[in-house]
């Protein structure tokens, strides 16, 4: 048999029995998010590149906690997102499982993510998302087996890149979080790769106790280079 | 205080010499398509694949060689999931190819809006041809090098989606029970969690995969996560090769799409606005979302 649908309606009065015996197993539910790193001054990024190395991680329950690099264009809402992260119960987009590397992308609406191969904290994953010519409107991000690509960029548009630590779903800051950011670069299809010497600080925070999750954000150094630290 | 510049020699000369000869090798692979503005990913394909399924098959023997072999092969194979998709009536067209980079996978749609349900069975096929044209490949982007859906969006014009396909073990087992054992255990996983089943179709890629359409309560409790939903619905390991949640309202809005097709890897996820943070559902951020 290759299809089955069906209706079901169950009674009131057995679901009720199975919610009281089963409540109590429940954990409910909340997804808190805490975004600290930076962003390029630059709004005509065409892509962005870091080496990231997670040191530590430490998610709370029902929560992940990823360093990654992006390209968010703020007009068309789009992003492509390159990472490495860590979970405990729960998952990324509900596939992107913990200890593997992982690219998401944003169509406007929805988020998609693919897995690549596994991380470990000692060592570094070289992170892209970038488009590859002056005219072409899709992004894609690579990183360590896995790739992803995004179309709808703008051409003229408001495209920043950004590098960041995140705690995602729970309601708690991870208790000790640390992420370094190697050689950040940005890409302009008409320069070239070229450091991350002017950028800012970036912070949000949504529904989590403790934010930001890390209180440091270092300078960048002469390569872009900048540390998240709690 | 920055650490980066003491840390980064800390770490490269800690690196084992074979690990670290890849990462310079790496280093000098993504400085190269730097330089020339292609070929930017560092694919070097260190850590362990993802692998979901419980069980796992032993390699296939090589495929018959010469292009009009595989060309054959590749047909049969697309031909194949088609009939096994049939019930869908959103797949249209399947065709692949190989290439000297490996096999490529075009889907097409009666309808794309780029939506998790619209990538989800694309993904359903993708990961049912490649796993029929397996042979000794590892995982699944070792052997399909490009997958796309095209289709007719709500405006007329085609869109197309580039489908995901990570680095996920190929010849998984899931093990799927029969159709009635699967929907038996649907409803029971919706009593559980005061859910009520609007539909439920069961399809057949290979294995067996769910599609299921949930209506939550109005006033309803929600104690659990769409991650321990879908865990309660499919298992740990899965035992479907793909399995997508839809919540509705009671007036049938939906509030929440979740898709994952385990054989490539790519998982989607759509949620009304306050539907991610009622339902713990985790995704990577936009900025300030």
């Amino acid at each position: 048999m290759g299809f089955v649908s069906r209706k079901v309606v169950w009674s009131s009065v057995g679901l009720a029995i199975w919610l009281v015996v089963a409540g109590a197993s429940l954990s409910p539910a909340s997804a808190g998010l805490d975004q600290d790193g930076r962003y390029s001054d630059s709004s005509h990024v065409d892509g962005s590149y870091a080496r990231l190395q997670g040191h530590s991680f430490n998610p709370s329950s029902g929560q992940c906690v990823l360093y990654s690099t992006l390209s968010y264009d703020a007009t068309a809402g789009r992003q492509v997102e390159s990472g490495i992260v860590r979970c405990s119960g729960a998952t990324i987009d509900g596939t992107c499982p913990s200890g593997q590397v992982f690219v998401e992308r944003y169509n406007g609406s929805a988020y998609y993510c693919v897995p690549g191969y596994s991380f470990a904290n000692k060592y570094q994953y070289d992170a892209t998302t970038y488009r590859n010519g002056s005219t072409s409107t899709t992004f894609t991000g690579h990183i360590n087996g896995a790739s992803l690509t995004q179309g709808g960029f703008g051409l003229s548009d408001n495209i920043h890149g950004y590098s960041w630590g995140e705690a995602t779903g729970g309601s708690t800051c991870p208790s000790s979080n640390f992420g370094s950011f190697y050689d950040w670069e940005k890409y302009d299809t008409s320069v070239g790769w070229t450091y991350v010497t002017n950028s800012h600080v970036y912070r949000y925070s949504s529904s989590m106790t403790g934010a930001p999750c890390w209180g440091t954000i270092t300078s960048t150094d002469s390569m872009g280079g900048f540390d998240v630290d709690d | 205080m920055s650490t980066t510049s003491g840390l980064s020699r800390r770490i490269w000369s800690a690196a084992p010499p074979a690990l670290a000869a890849l990462i310079v090798t790496a280093g000098i692979a993504v400085a190269a398509g730097m330089a020339g503005l292609t070929a930017m990913s560092n694919n070097d394909h260190t850590g362990d694949p993802v692998t979901y399924a419980g069980g796992q098959s032993t390699p296939r023997p090589p495929l018959a060689s010469g292009a009009a072999a595989l060309d054959s092969a590749a047909s049969d194979a697309a031909t194949q999931v088609m009939k096994s998709l049939s019930g869908t009536p959103q797949l249209a067209g399947l065709t692949t190819k190989f290439t000297p980079s490996g096999l490529e996978v075009a889907i097409t749609l009666t309808h794309n809006d780029d939506r998790v349900p619209d990538v989800w069975v694309a993904d359903l096929a993708v990961g049912a041809v490649g796993e029929r044209l397996r042979t000794d490949q590892a995982v699944a982007n070792d052997l399909i090098s490009s997958a796309t859906a095209v289709g007719p969006g709500k405006g007329g014009d085609p869109v197309t989606t580039y489908l995901g396909v990570g680095a996920v073990r190929l010849g998984q087992v899931f093990g799927s029970p029969s159709d009635s054992t699967l929907a038996a255990h649907v409803a029971d996983v919706a009593k559980i969690h005061g859910l009520e089943v609007a539909d439920l179709q069961i399809l057949h890629p290979l294995e067996s995969a769910l599609s299921v359409t949930f209506v939550v309560p109005k006033g309803a409790t929600i104690d659990w996560t769409i991650d321990e939903l879908r865990t309660a619905l499919v298992g740990q390991p899965p035992d479907v090769e793909g399995v997508l949640i839809e919540l509705d309202d009671p007036d049938g809005q939906p509030l929440l799409q979740s898709g994952v097709a385990y054989r490539t890897g790519e998982g989607g996820l759509w949620f009304a606005p306050g539907q991610d943070e009622r339902f713990g559902a985790v995704h990577g951020g936009t900025p300030g979302n």
